[in-house]
């Protein structure tokens, strides 16, 4: 430490490290400053790896500038690796620093530590500072507020305020305003008290339903059911009125035209019926009151045509239980006829064997269709005309 | 001059191996840095003195921000030519 090596001592430890002789050493320490000295004095920069650069300068009194290399800064100074460069605070003063650098001149960074008492470390210091302004207003508690109260403000965190408040005001205030404050406390409990219990149950509440479920009730649920709700309405009408059907194959329409058709019929004849009921009678009681029984048999005269015509056209309605075939057996006597139904409603039925409940069909007369002279016939070209009808359909 | 044509020519003045001539002068810099470490001057007769200064822990004031920086200890190294080296540049 503070040494100075001298040529002798520098050659000892160069021969040391190098593993060789110190004429070796010595040789070779001879012929480094020859040739440095040699290249600088031709103005030409050196640059030794481990050791710097040397190069030449107009600018000092020195005329050779050496600036040492990383590698050695950094092994020079490796004692001194673990420190950075820290920014002070500004409370921190040279004043603060320098007591520490006397014991130990190596360790920097604990100075700031124990001195910044005021400044940098407050939470440790308060506590006391708390205690003293309760110890004093209690000899004196007629004028301890302000005196008290401003003091630990400024300096101390605004935490241990509320600790050293709520003791020195009931200190305080038993002296001067005992009634309200004594109301204040006694009303305070009871308010208290009843905040309490309501919590109570109201936690006691709370703790029958779990939370989950709680959040979980009030929206899930209600979407659920009301998506449940429209699955189940529209599956339920889907198999009752079956929507897609009606979309695709307008039947009803048909039926109603059908229907309204009819109803035209019925309502033109019996419109007819009356007007020659309305008009008989006026013309004839001019005439003979004898004959006032007349119109009946001609009103029955004129509405036996009527049924005659609806003989001719007759209408059955395909239910649930009632099926082409029920309808053939019902009307010629033969299941196997039902090809007959089903060729005169070619408009309305499509597949025998997806015919809608509802479907009003016609009836036509047997002998539309059964031109076979025997039975046997009928039945066989029915069953063909069926296996037929079947065959487009499957 | 870089480090390997200085090295290539101080083998040639020792007449050694260019590699045993860097391995000296890797030795040689390992002395300057165990010496200089431990703030002793290397002094070289017709050459000059490699010195090192500890400069203790200080604070830098930045004066446009007002920031205080507290530096660590550091030791710099320097070379101080000797009078025969400083007249031997100087052609004198």
């Amino acid at each position: 430490m503070n040494k100075i090596i001298t040529l002798p001592s520098l050659v000892a430890l160069l021969a040391e490290k190098a593993g060789i002789t110190h004429a070796e050493a010595e040789q070779f320490i001879n012929a480094f400053t020859t040739l440095t000295g040699d290249v600088l004095a031709s103005a030409e920069q050196i640059k030794i790896k481990g050791i710097g650069t040397f190069h030449l300068s107009d600018i000092g009194s020195s005329p050779i500038v050496f600036m040492p290399d990383p590698d050695l800064a950094a092994k020079v100074n490796e004692p001194f690796s673990f420190f950075e460069a820290v920014e002070l605070n500004d409370g921190v003063t040279e004043e603060m620093l320098a007591p520490a650098d006397q014991p130990a001149a190596e360790l920097p960074e604990p100075e700031p530590e124990p001195q910044p008492e005021h400044e940098h470390e407050p939470e440790t210091e308060p506590e006391p500072a708390i205690e003293i302004p309760e110890q004093e207003p209690v000899p004196s508690p007629e004028i301890p507020e302000p005196e008290a109260e401003p003091a630990p403000q400024p300096e101390i965190e605004p935490e241990p305020q509320p600790q050293a408040e709520p003791e020195i005001p009931e200190q305080e205030a038993e002296p001067e305003a005992d009634t309200p404050v004594h109301e204040e406390i006694n009303n305070a409990p009871e308010e208290t008290v009843n905040n309490v219990v309501d919590n109570e149950e109201v936690t006691a509440q709370e703790d029958d339903d779990n939370a989950p479920y709680n959040s979980f009730f009030p929206t899930y649920w209600v979407i659920w059911a009301a998506v449940v709700g429209i699955l189940i309405g529209f599956a339920i009408g889907f198999f009752t009125h079956d929507p897609v059907m009606d979309a695709f194959f307008p039947i009803e329409t048909e039926i109603i035209s059908d229907e309204a058709e009819a109803e035209e019929n019925t309502v033109a004849a019996l419109d007819s019926i009356i007007e020659e009921i309305t008009t008989t009678p006026a013309q004839q009681a001019d005439t003979v009151a004898e004959t006032k029984p007349a119109p009946q048999p001609e009103v029955q005269s004129q509405a036996q045509p009527e049924p005659a015509a609806a003989e001719t056209e007759v209408y059955d309605t395909i239910t649930k239980s009632c099926f082409l075939t029920t309808l053939a057996y019902k009307h010629y006597g033969k299941k196997d006829y039902w090809v007959y139904i089903y060729m005169d409603n070619t408009d309305k039925i499509r597949n025998p064997d997806m015919v809608r409940p509802g479907t009003r069909v016609r009836i036509p007369p047997k002998s539309k269709y059964a031109t076979a002279p025997t039975e046997e016939e009928n039945l066989r070209a029915a069953r063909n005309k069926a296996a037929e009808i079947y065959r487009k359909y499957k | 001059m870089d480090n390997k044509t200085f090295t290539s020519r101080l083998a040639r003045a020792l007449d050694i191996d260019p590699k045993d001539a860097a391995e000296r002068l890797e030795a040689f810099a390992a002395v300057i840095a165990e010496r200089t470490a431990d703030l002793d001057t290397i002094a070289i007769p017709g050459f000059g003195n490699f010195t090192s200064t500890k400069h203790e822990e200080s604070i830098s004031t930045d004066l446009a921000t007002g920031r205080r920086m507290l530096l660590p200890p550091q030791i710099t190294v320097d070379f101080v030519p000797g009078s025969m080296l400083k007249k031997k540049v100087r052609h004198e």
